[in-house]
């Protein structure tokens, strides 16, 4: 892929974040991708439970440019 | 990577060791243009040329031994993103907060716009959660 197909495919992944469509975030990723989250461990479980726990918290949270 | 980015990137790296990390002050005005603006001051630092110099100094007379070290550098068009950790012996305030007297780590992405050869503009994040934990005022 080039660099505006990897543009392309990290604003998919942050509209289906706002979204709420978690199953098809996840499905963006690898399966051994590594996530650098300060304090948490590093699989796309624990990466997906953090970012379910702030959906939860913040349900209309949105991303802008 | 056309020449343009990489000049870019090449300038900012050049400015994180020679002034971020060197504390070489007096050379912070040959790398920041007369009208550059911060997009993430910190509290209590203006968003100029001015604010940058303090904000640098700050860090230099918090963190002994300031190192900063460069994880990854993305650069395309007029714009650098570095990704990097700031740490040093924390042995006098920081922000306020009294000294730790432990190696502070500060965990950084930044964005710096450069037209011209000069830094114009500044955004950056920084793991603000991590940092006050390590120094106490957040329960580790």
């Amino acid at each position: 892929m080039n660099t505006e197909q990897n543009k392309a495919l990290a604003r998919d992944l942050l509209k289906a974040y706002d979204e709420g469509r978690m199953d098809d975030m996840m499905a963006m990723h690898s399966p051994n991708a590594i996530t650098h989250m300060s304090g948490q461990d590093n699989s796309n479980d624990a990466m997906r439970e953090v970012l379910g726990m702030f959906q939860t918290a913040i349900p209309d949270g949105s991303h802008t440019d | 990577m056309d020449d343009q980015a990489q000049q870019n990137k090449d300038l900012v790296l050049r400015m994180i060791r020679a002034v971020q990390e060197g504390g070489n002050l007096d050379k912070l005005d040959d790398f920041f243009a007369p009208t550059f603006v911060d997009h993430s001051t910190f509290s209590g630092f203006t968003p100029d040329r001015q604010g940058v110099r303090n904000i640098f100094q700050h860090f230099q007379d918090a963190l002994s031994g300031l190192k900063v070290e460069v994880l990854s550098q993305v650069s395309e068009g007029s714009r650098v993103m570095t990704h990097k950790i700031l740490y040093g012996m924390n042995n006098s305030p920081l922000f306020g907060i009294p000294a730790s007297n432990k190696m502070i780590r500060i965990n950084v992405m930044d964005m710096l716009q450069v037209q011209n050869g000069m830094i114009t503009d500044h955004w950056n994040v920084v793991d603000q959660v991590s940092l006050m934990k390590q120094l106490g005022v957040l329960p580790a």
